[in-house]
């Protein structure tokens, strides 16, 4: 119908119309920085990100014409925050914009340092992440690197503390990590924030300048050096306690451990790589494509279902592979058939198609049913789909019509009609022969 | 021209014999009434408009339309989705279909024929019409137990009687309506059938009694008091072939007919309620043995078989049913029941009975209030009954002093009381007057032939004092009713209406405005939790789903739904998540003055919500005082002053000025200044507030997008 109304709109509308739709296709992606030679200490990522289909826009954090949205819309899909040290933001941009900003889905990756703001600060805590105190840093006299200044703030983190999830950190390896910056403390009642790189156990948060008078906020493993957050809307959100996590120094940095192991190469390059694969949502994103749900004779749902029905759910799943859907196979997939309660929890089959059903039996209980599909792995996006439907009981005609055992009260019933005619037959014709012998 | 027919019919009238006479004087008395009894009713609509009252009536219209448009069976099977969410309700089961099948009959049939009418209007006008049928059949009740003057007496009596009238004013559309109706129709099919003694009297009144089961969970009423009559009539040695054939007939198909009822269903043959009536009609069968057996038998050998028989099947009789109560063979008698025999029962060990106003006790004023003068006129009518005992006569006596005892139970049964008030008072002012007026008209014819003078002294003085007298009550009775009916019973209640400080009238139509609100401006599948009392009209007025309504089928979940009102915000929240509640709508009264709001219901959602098993944390004295009082000022419990029904009615009620010299937060229903004045919603925003404050729907907020 909108095909035979564009006819005849001349060529340069479809041009435009095409270039539209190229414009909406790129990321548009917001770095902030302190000063614009971030773009020079951190060009190895920033390229990266530019070699993805990053539409970059490097901008100073108190640029006076910063906006995020315009006219209700936003400009961007993704921010980077390489700016510690800011101290105001420029243009209309705030914390509460920010806030607002992943809220509508925005992406965001921060990165902080001993010296952060407080503007940062408060930033980080708007995403159930807290930074140590200004001037603190993580300092670990075991795990350092050999280019340390004595101070044992260059920590070579020993990758184990990495979080389990191959979707946002890659894939596992042995190579340390270097990090110089403050730890992180996340908060505890906050079920949606994820530990992405733990600090290693002897590790503490302090000045270094400073004797240690009392107990360190963090340390050990509830210090993390890099916390990850995936709000309910999906949007993704990764704070660093250090912004040299990032650069091309420490990417391309060797690694020398006190215990004597040394690496070419640190494992920086790889981590930062994937995680920022991970919150711009280039990796681990999945998406419900259709539901259907149906008795198993029949291809339509019904307007109700009947207790004891036999029923086919299937749900397609499918996942963002290098920037196109894939069909998404995993054999871990459960439905639920929930009333207050769930009735029915099956583990669906899947096949290769991204499709995955499951059959069951509505069970012998009538109400207002969801068939629900919850799908919460780390690192990739909640999938969450609820349907209602209905299910009524047996209505009159649905019920058996005869019983078995009560084949013998029919019997009585059939057999006590047919006496009672006898009976009123023989009753009038006994009454008749009295009067007719009388009569005689 | 005119003039000539008008003489013509003149002649015509003197031309008519005395009974033609008679009858068409009868018939105008009669059908006046009937029309009189159809147009009191009318206030409301007159007043407001042709809407629905109260709360049960706006379930009927709704089931009644989908009847209408969507036909028996599907009405039969229908499974409502949009009530008692999860549970979902099958409403075709769950209710008594008398109501709903009548007028979506009448409504086809006045389609049929043209008279394009609205499902709405046959509902608002069928309580009126019915009762119109009620007038008629009190006359042949009436006249079947004394005489036409009697009849005629009690019909006008019924036609304007508070008691009824206040179940059955226009748009009034509930059961009772024509439950009423079917009632007295039964009792005269079976008096008709005492008398007579016919087959087709008892089936006609086993069919009256079918109509009555099908309309009204009342029927119990009946099935227990029709056996009674027969009990009576064994005891006192009036039991007769007449009987026997009209009880065992009408037993006999009217248990069959009502098990059709699926509502009821097995109900008949398993219940305590209905033992009465099959215990009675064993008994008929017994005693019809034994008359036959003594009349073959000489007298001794029937007193020796007869003790033998008696003792032995009382025995059994007796062992066999305790057995069956045991086994749980025979359902244990329901609450409502119990709260019948025993009025403190429901109070002590139901909460959700006792919290219905209707259920409650009768106060001695309101019987005075609903009957007036029919109060004193109800002995001298017993009296007369007593003076001329018959089968009906015993009948009418128990009926009468029967239901007095139930409407001194329960403020509802007041409407079973209300007719036999008017006929045993039909009885009485026909009785009585009919003596006097006799004696005026004697003196008068008597004063010519002689002078014999009866007993009394100025006898023709004396009764024209009494007429008078009498005609005087009369009169007051019809003001008092008319006024009554006009002041107390003609009000919506979904349209609310006050007098200004000018004596000018405000309505308050927030219900309805908030139900449209609801229906415009929400999803359609969205989940609205209330206090049940509301449910129906949510139901029907807004479209949307609920989580309890006015059928209180399961006490658990309205349970619940209490637990959310009188937790914190937090503890709301998960119960609220649990039902996937999307807004909640509270009704409050403090601005206007309104009094029957959620805070004043509370305690009953208090009670209710502490009941079960889920809810035992909920105690009702942590919402008192420690003097023990329930108050919303600054010294009310801490517990009730955080509650989610608190928040949910003084949300930023602490900032209004509501009267004049009084601080902000000024209830105008409590008079008292509110005692938590600024607090902010956590878990629920709020979406409308009507005009005047009455209804106010919160939305509930989902779960933090970036967690805690």
């Amino acid at each position: 119908m909108h095909t035979s109304m564009f006819q005849g709109v001349d060529v340069n509308m479809l041009c435009l119309l095409a270039v539209c739709v190229a414009a909406a296709a790129a990321t548009n992606t917001l770095v902030l920085v302190d000063t614009l030679a971030t773009r020079e200490t951190h060009s190895i990522f920033l390229k990266s990100l530019q070699e993805r289909g990053h539409e970059l826009t490097v901008k100073v954090a108190d640029d006076p014409s910063l906006q995020l949205s315009r006219y209700g819309e936003y400009l961007y899909q993704n921010l980077v925050i390489f700016a510690p040290g800011v101290e105001e933001f420029g243009g209309a941009l705030s914390v509460e914009t920010i806030v607002e900003f992943i809220d509508g889905g925005g992406n965001v990756l921060v990165a902080g340092s001993r010296e952060a703001a407080d503007l940062i600060r408060e930033l980080v805590t708007e995403v159930g992440v807290e930074m140590d105190e200004e001037g603190a840093a993580v300092i670990d006299h075991l795990h350092y690197d050999a280019n340390d200044d004595g101070q044992h703030t260059l920590i070579a983190a020993p990758s184990s503390g990495l979080i389990d999830s191959e979707v946002m950190v890659g894939a596992r390896d042995a190579i340390p990590l270097l990090y110089r910056g403050t730890g992180l403390i996340t908060d505890a009642d906050n079920p949606l924030v994820l530990p992405v790189l733990r600090a290693p156990s002897t590790a503490y948060c302090y000045s270094p300048t400073q004797a240690i008078t009392d107990y360190p906020h963090a340390t050990g493993q509830n210090m993390l050096l890099v916390a990850a957050l995936q709000a309910r809307n999906n949007a993704r959100v990764v704070v660093s306690g250090s912004l040299e996590f990032f650069s091309d120094a420490f990417i391309m940095a060797s690694v020398q451990t006190p215990q004597g192991a040394s690496y070419e190469r640190s494992g920086n390059g790889r981590v930062v790589e994937a995680l920022s694969r991970w919150v711009f949502m280039e990796e681990g994103v999945l998406r419900v494509v259709s539901i259907d749900h149906h008795l198993q004779d029949q291809s339509e749902p019904p307007v109700a279902y009947t207790i004891k029905d036999d029923v086919e759910y299937k749900i397609k799943v499918e996942r963002l592979v290098e920037g196109t859907w894939k069909p998404y196979v995993a054999n871990d997939m459960q439905m639920e058939f929930v009333r207050i309660d769930p009735f029915v929890r099956l583990t669906m089959t899947p096949s290769s198609n991204g499709l995955f059903s499951v059959k069951f039996k509505v069970p012998d209980v009538y109400g207002v049913y969801q068939f629900k599909v919850e799908y919460n792995r780390v690192g990739f996006t909640r999938l969450y789909s609820s349907t209602q439907v209905s299910v009524r009981p047996f209505t009159h005609l649905q019920y058996e019509r005869f019983i078995e055992c009560a084949y013998p009260y029919y019997a009585s019933a059939f057999s006590m009609m047919v006496g009672v005619f006898l009976f009123s037959l023989v009753f009038l014709h006994h009454k008749e022969s009295p009067s007719k012998t009388k009569a005689d | 021209m005119s003039t000539s027919i008008l003489s013509y019919r003149t002649r015509g009238w003197l031309r008519m014999s005395v009974e033609k006479q008679d009858t068409l004087l009868k018939m105008a008395v009669l059908s006046l009434a009937a029309i009189l009894s159809f147009s009191c009713r009318l206030f409301s609509v007159l007043r407001f408009e042709s809407v629905i009252h109260e709360f049960d009536p706006y379930f009927n219209y709704r089931t009644t339309k989908f009847l209408a448009e969507e036909g028996f069976y599907s009405f039969h099977n229908w499974f409502d989705d949009r009530a008692w969410y999860p549970l979902g309700r099958i409403i075709g089961g769950t209710i008594y279909p008398g109501l709903m099948v009548t007028s979506a009959s009448i409504y086809h049939i006045l389609n049929w024929l043209h008279i394009t009418i609205d499902v709405r209007n046959v509902c608002v006008f069928l309580a009126p019409f019915f009762s119109s049928l009620t007038t008629i059949v009190t006359y042949h009740l009436a006249k079947e137990l004394k005489s036409p003057g009697a009849g005629l007496v009690a019909a006008v009596m019924i036609a304007i009687v508070p008691g009824y009238i206040s179940r059955s004013v226009a748009g009034s559309y509930d059961n009772e309506g024509i439950a009423i109706f079917c009632m007295l129709l039964t009792y005269y099919m079976w008096i008709k059938a005492v008398k007579t003694g016919t087959l087709f009297w008892s089936t006609m009144a086993a069919l009256a009694y079918f109509y009555m089961v099908s309309s009204w969970g009342g029927y119990v009423f009946l099935i227990n008091i029709i056996p009674l009559h027969v009990l009576i009539l064994m005891i006192t040695g009036r039991f007769s072939h007449r009987v026997y054939v009209a009880y065992s007939t009408l037993y006999v198909i009217g248990t069959i007919l009502s098990m059709q009822i699926s509502f009821v269903g097995f109900q008949p043959v398993s219940t305590s309620e209905h033992m009465g009536a099959f215990g009675v009609f064993g008994l008929c069968q017994i005693h019809a043995f034994v008359d036959y057996v003594r009349s073959r038998l000489n007298k001794a050998q029937f007193e020796v078989l007869f003790r033998a028989v008696i003792s032995t099947v009382a025995a059994t009789g007796v062992l066999v049913l305790v057995m069956l109560t045991a086994m749980g063979k025979i359902a244990p008698w329901t609450g409502r029941f119990y709260s019948l025999l025993d009025p403190s029962y429901a109070k002590n060990n139901i909460p959700i009975i006792a919290s219905v106003s209707e259920h409650q006790p009768t106060a001695w004023s309101s019987f005075y209030f609903d009957l007036q003068m029919l109060t004193f006129m109800f002995p001298v009518g017993l009296y007369f009954c007593f003076s001329n005992l018959t089968d009906e006569n015993i009948f009418i006596i128990l009926y009468g002093v029967l239901s007095i005892y139930f409407a001194g139970v329960m403020v509802r049964l007041m409407l079973v009381l209300a007719p036999v008030m008017c006929i045993l008072s039909g009885i009485a002012v026909s009785s009585m007057l009919s003596t006097y007026m006799k004696q005026i008209d004697e003196v008068k014819t008597e004063k010519k032939k002689t002078k014999f003078e009866g007993n009394y002294f100025m006898r023709s003085e004396i009764a024209t004092f009494f007429v008078c007298v009498m005609s005087v009550f009369l009169v007051m009775y019809t003001l008092h009713c008319t006024w009554v009916t006009s002041e107390a019973y003609s009000s919506p209640s979904i349209v609310l209406s006050a007098r200004g400080h000018d004596g000018s009238r405000i309505i308050f139509d927030d219900f309805r405005e908030a139900y449209y609100w609801l229906r415009h401006n929400t999803p359609q599948d969205a989940k609205v939790m209330s206090w049940w009392d509301y449910g129906y009209q949510i139901t029907a007025m807004a479209n949307r789903t609920i989580l309890v309504d006015n059928n209180t089928w399961n006490n658990t979940h309205i349970s619940r739904v209490g637990q959310a009102m009188a937790s914190t915000e937090d503890k709301a929240y998960e119960i609220m998540q649990e039902l996937d509640v999307d807004y909640v709508l509270v009704i409050f009264g403090g601005l206007t003055g309104y009094s029957s709001d959620d805070i004043n219901k509370f305690l009953w959602m208090v009670r209710i919500g502490g009941s079960t098993e889920k809810g035992t944390h909920i105690k009702e004295h942590d919402y008192y005082t420690p003097a023990g009082e329930f108050r919303v000022d600054k010294e009310g419990s801490p517990t009730l002053l955080n509650c989610l029904m608190y928040k949910m009615c003084y949300y930023r009620f602490g900032q209004v000025y509501t009267e004049g010299g009084k601080p902000p937060g000024y209830d105008r229903v409590r008079n008292v200044e509110i005692g938590n004045k600024d607090f902010e919603l956590d878990v629920l925003e709020e979406a409308y507030t009507t005009e005047h404050w009455i209804v106010r729907i919160y939305k509930v907020k989902d779960l933090p997008n970036r967690g805690a």
